[in-house]
């Protein structure tokens, strides 16, 4: 298809805010594309909570995972503050030294992190995150 | 009708204030615009004409969908005419090509959609994030670097991922929108302005009519995106009708026309749920954090875990408390499952929520809730709490 090089500049500049609407306005801070993770593989770890941040764009938690002889640090990425109060979530929802039991959806690049799905309290507790956008 | 020979709503001096900062920190140069009232100067109704609409609401349907009434897959492109398709087919191969570099993966419509407004299951213009498993949308970072030209406006405003803030009075109807800014309606008889500033939001003039606003929106910038990330013109008008069916809903029957890149209107009829004990989430905790980058260390001791879990066991009581157990549920408890339900699933409106199939056993209840476009296997504790729900 042959556009005028104006048209292009434009289309370019646009597709910056593709994201935007898609997401339908999230926060654009290091927002990214899903694809960077496998949902098809969920993997489950058992640890201790490293660390909870209840904060936009969105949310972490850091997790320790005993692999081998030593432990290693998992990145865990959730949704934002605005969509996860909704879910029973809070700044307190998970506390350094807490033992949980985590489902995410791993890095396709084999690092250690990936998406927030699901996790289990010493006490039973489930927390399940939206799998929407943000 | 009764007439007020001046404002007196006390946010006004704020929020002009705010305008006029804005102007200075961005350079200045050009005034406000100004309200361009009919002969007569503004018409304003009575306090007893205005509905309560006052706080905030959470939007029903799907996560991004445009048209609720079509089916799952089907496609909620706007209705454009050749030039206006071609144009948005260009900007959508742009948008992988950006996606499949910055992400470094397959792009979005091998994940099953993204570019489009959301229709379902089916993929590539059409399906959307949601549906497709874009969990953060296609990524909002400029393909170029920098940061988009316009900013999010109507009609995409009134399509919210989270709950608007809606404030009603004489002067004017006020939405607020913790993605989008604020949206305002002017219902004090003004007209559109003479000579319009073009925004991503418009300008929006209502009247009131037996409780229903009727609202006209001109003046959209012509670089603005529809939901969806498609284009539309300087032509670009949009018509609303916003009612209370019954309390606790909002209906809003929006009209899109842009005779220079549709062959017909584009049209929704969104709905909105009250949410009285809600309160607005803005201004919040931020965070930079990201993944490792490759080659960086994630190995941690294991005195570090033992400190840890050391510090924990002499603070075992900053934990979140444990919520007490009311009576157990039962299938008959329709509300209360669509509420489990919606809290588990997250940003879903709960009366959307269909519930199917309910199961009890001595440690829980297990039940599915149906949205418009999938299936939702949701269990809870025997009185529904600690709700959870996979697809």
């Amino acid at each position: 298809m042959q556009l005028s090089p104006a048209l292009r500049r434009a289309a370019v500049t646009l597709v910056a805010g593709v994201g935007l609407v898609l997401g339908f306005g999230a926060p654009a801070l290091a927002h990214h594309s899903f694809t960077m993770f496998d949902p098809a593989h969920p993997l489950t770890l058992d640890g201790v909570v490293k660390s909870w941040e209840f904060a936009n764009p969105h949310s972490w938690l850091v997790m320790l995972v005993r692999k081998g002889d030593g432990w290693v640090e998992y990145s865990i990425e959730g949704s934002s503050v605005n969509t996860l109060i909704r879910q029973g979530f809070g700044p307190h929802s998970f506390q350094p030294g807490d033992r949980i039991t985590m489902v995410i959806s791993p890095l396709k690049d084999g690092a250690a992190g990936g998406a927030f799905v699901k996790a289990t309290k010493a006490d039973g507790t489930v927390l399940t995150q939206s799998p929407t956008p943000n | 009708m009764i007439t007020y020979p001046k404002r007196t709503f006390s946010r006004r001096p704020a929020v002009l204030s705010i305008v006029i900062g804005c102007v200075l920190l961005s350079g200045g140069g050009a005034l406000a615009q100004e309200a361009n009232y009919p002969a007569g100067g503004p018409q304003l109704p009575a306090w007893s004409q205005l509905p309560d609409w006052d706080g905030l609401w959470e939007r029903g349907g799907d996560v991004g969908v445009w048209d609720d009434s079509l089916p799952p897959g089907a496609p909620q492109d706007p209705p454009y005419n050749g030039e206006y398709l071609r144009r948005y087919q260009f900007m959508h191969a742009a948008f992988l090509r950006a996606r499949a570099q910055q992400g470094g993966g397959a792009p979005a419509a091998a994940a099953g959609g993204g570019f489009g407004v959301a229709g379902g299951a089916r993929g590539g213009p059409g399906a959307g994030a949601q549906a497709g498993g874009g969990r953060f949308g296609p990524g909002a970072a400029p393909a170029g670097g920098g940061a988009p030209r316009f900013g999010i406006g109507m009609p995409g405003f009134m399509v919210p991922l989270w709950p608007l803030n809606i404030e009603v009075n004489p002067h004017e109807v006020d939405i607020f929108s913790a993605q989008f800014g604020m949206r305002e309606i002017y219902t004090d008889g003004r007209l559109h302005p003479k000579d319009p500033l073009p925004s991503a939001m418009g300008h929006s003039i209502g009247h009131w009519d037996h409780g229903v606003l009727l609202v006209d929106t001109c003046c959209l910038l012509p670089d603005g995106l529809l939901p969806g990330a498609g284009p539309h013109s300087d032509a670009m008008h949009i018509r609303e009708r916003i009612w209370a069916p019954v309390k606790g809903t909002l209906k809003d029957a929006i009209t899109v026309e842009d005779p220079k890149a549709f062959i017909h209107p584009w049209k929704t009829m969104k709905t909105y749920y009250w949410r009285p004990t809600w309160e607005p989430v803005t201004d919040t905790a931020q965070t930079t954090r990201d993944f490792p980058k490759p080659g960086q260390s994630t190995a941690v001791s294991d005195a570090e875990v033992q400190q840890l879990l050391a510090a924990a066991a002499k603070d075992p009581d900053n934990r979140p408390a444990h919520h007490a157990l009311g009576r157990r549920l039962n299938a008959q408890d329709t509300q209360a499952l669509q509420q489990a339900s919606a809290q588990g699933i997250g940003n879903t409106a709960w009366e959307t929520v269909v519930i199917r199939d309910v199961q009890i056993t001595d440690h829980g209840i297990h039940w599915t809730a149906h949205l418009r476009s999938a299936d939702w296997h949701c269990q809870a504790q025997p009185d529904g709490y600690d709700p959870n729900c996979v697809k």
